[in-house]
């Protein structure tokens, strides 16, 4: 057996099964980061609330989703709940996992984004006459959301990679499709290496995307940045 | 706590006012009255309590003691059958709707053009339509002198437009009163006429206004009366004219002394 053998790597770079995995893989990183933004979000919500239990909650939502592996909250999901009579199929069991095991880091970049929005931006809606809820929505959620794109491009990466996980629960992604590709072929290297690529191309795509996106609209990004106030003219006679 | 009706003249009263940050207290007992349509200056040195006294009005802080009343408004409280209690932050909201404030660094929305600035009050408070509230909005743009600004952003916008800007968007709410913490402080000497110039046309119209500045020369020509303040209290008060010409009290006379010492200053630029 030759070290590489090229006709084996074509072969499986074009495989349907590997072609399969990838869609998977690339549908089931929108869906769960999509959903992720939106629990993360309410959950970080929670979190500005001055009642001591939705504090409370929010720090062990955090803590607990982020000490304990998201392989092993995978496995609890599929294999664990059955047992408490809660069935879930690999899909459902898939989603969910990857959701709430991104939430809550979404949930501190929505939380900083929001507390990263100056103090006079609230000040100047209450003093409008604004209602706290509406000054929420309308003033400051807009900009918090200027301020949390770019960090949230990140997750897509991070969401991207931690897909391969759902293959312990059989899930057919990308990962999962090349190691089953790997067990008729016996040809490792070459198959890792597809799938490694591809892992790179989604990543490289999605980074160019957000750069061109980014740079495009610079101002918007930049909009939150405090007024050049020139003080120093008021300073002048201290 | 009294609540004993308001002497006819005064639209704003402010009585006794005591204000503290942690143990630090920043006002010791502040009164004024401002008579309707009166135009008010508040002047004295940086860390006097100008700010604290404005803020404490539209009730952006919680003052310790004192009352405040603006028009029939007791500012931060509540009538209830059973007595006065603290307002909730909605009912605040719905009274600092009758007092506009300007600040010191614009504050305008950096999300918002300069039109959706000036409407953002009437559209997200008072429900008022978007074409009419843009209407309205484009008609004080114009008062303001910036009719042809109306779709930039704040950012697009130099200081002095700024600060015009959000003079625009505090009148939209059409309130009884306007406070203005000095306003002209962060603007380049060069704009600091044409916000002054806004100023004094609000002025004109009978507006009931309170001003933190140090434009003494605005204050004695735009000013009925001018009330100077040092180490949070209220130290002298009357016409601007005498207050600012021929100061009664030592301090007065060389907190004025002082800033005359600067003349080449903005902040002592004729008007
Ligand atoms: N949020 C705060 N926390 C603690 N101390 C404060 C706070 N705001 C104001 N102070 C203090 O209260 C005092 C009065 O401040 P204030 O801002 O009202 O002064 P000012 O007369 O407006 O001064 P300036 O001319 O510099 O604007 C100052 O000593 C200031 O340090
Ligand atoms: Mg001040």
């Amino acid at each position: 057996m030759a070290i590489w053998d090229w006709s084996v790597f074509f072969h499986d770079l074009v495989h349907p099964a590997i072609l399969r995995g990838l869609w998977t893989t690339v549908w089931l990183t929108f869906v769960t980061l999509a959903l992720a933004i939106v629990v993360g979000t309410a959950v970080a919500l929670i979190s500005r609330s001055r009642f001591a239990p939705a504090q409370w909650f929010y720090q062990g939502y955090v803590a607990f989703f982020r000490a304990t592996p998201l392989l092993v909250q995978l496995v609890f999901l599929y294999s664990a709940l059955p047992q408490m009579g809660i069935r879930l199929s690999v899909v459902e069991a898939a989603i969910i996992g990857l959701t709430l095991s991104e939430s809550p880091y979404v949930a501190e970049i929505v939380r900083s984004a929001i507390s990263a929005v100056p103090v006079a931006q609230w000040e100047a809606a209450r003093a409008i006459g604004i209602r706290p809820l509406t000054a929420m929505r309308a003033i400051i959620f807009p900009q918090a959301l200027r301020i949390a794109v770019p960090p949230m491009g990140n997750e897509f990466v991070r969401q991207l990679k931690n897909t391969s996980l759902v293959s312990v629960i059989s899930m057919t992604e990308l990962f999962r499709a090349t190691d089953n590709l790997i067990q008729g072929s016996f040809r490792v290297l070459e198959a890792l290496t597809v799938a490694t690529i591809y892992y790179l191309l989604l990543t490289a795509a999605w980074t160019l995307l957000q750069q061109l996106v980014e740079r495009r609209n610079g101002h918007w990004f930049a909009d939150t940045s405090a007024p050049k106030a020139k003080v120093a003219a008021a300073k002048v006679e201290a | 706590m009294t609540t004993s009706p308001k002497p006819q003249d005064a639209f704003v009263r402010l009585d006794n006012i005591v204000k503290s940050y942690g143990a630090y207290v920043a006002l010791k007992g502040v009164s004024l009255e401002i008579a309707k349509g009166q135009s008010v200056a508040l002047i004295g040195p940086s860390g006097s309590g100008k700010s604290t006294v404005l803020r404490c009005i539209n009730t952006l802080e919680v003052i310790d003691s004192g009352a405040i009343f603006v028009g029939d408004l007791r500012m931060g409280m509540q009538a209830t059958p059973r007595g006065l209690r603290q307002a909730t932050a909605v009912e605040a909201a719905r009274q600092r709707e009758s007092v506009g404030m300007v600040f010191q660094s614009f504050n305008l929305f950096p999300h918002m053009t300069a039109l959706e600035n000036v409407a953002s009050g009437p559209r997200l408070v008072k429900n008022v339509s978007k074409p009419q509230a843009q209407s309205q909005a484009m008609e004080l743009l114009d008062r303001v002198k910036l009719g042809d600004k109306a779709n930039a952003y704040p950012r697009q916008l130099s200081g002095g437009q700024q600060q015009r800007v959000a003079i625009a968007r505090a009148l939209a709410m059409q309130p009884s009163v306007m406070l203005f913490d000095e306003p002209t402080s962060a603007l380049d000497p060069e704009t600091v006429q044409e916000v002054l110039n806004v100023i004094r046309e609000v002025r004109d119209s009978h507006m009931t206004m309170l001003i933190a500045t140090h434009e003494m020369e605005f204050a004695r020509h735009a000013s009925d009366m001018t009330i100077f303040m040092e180490a949070g209290q209220i130290v002298e008060s009357g016409p601007s004219a005498e207050v600012l010409g021929s100061p009664k009290t030592e301090r007065c006379r060389r907190f004025l002394a002082g800033l005359t010492g600067v003349a080449a200053q903005p902040q002592a630029r004729p008007a």
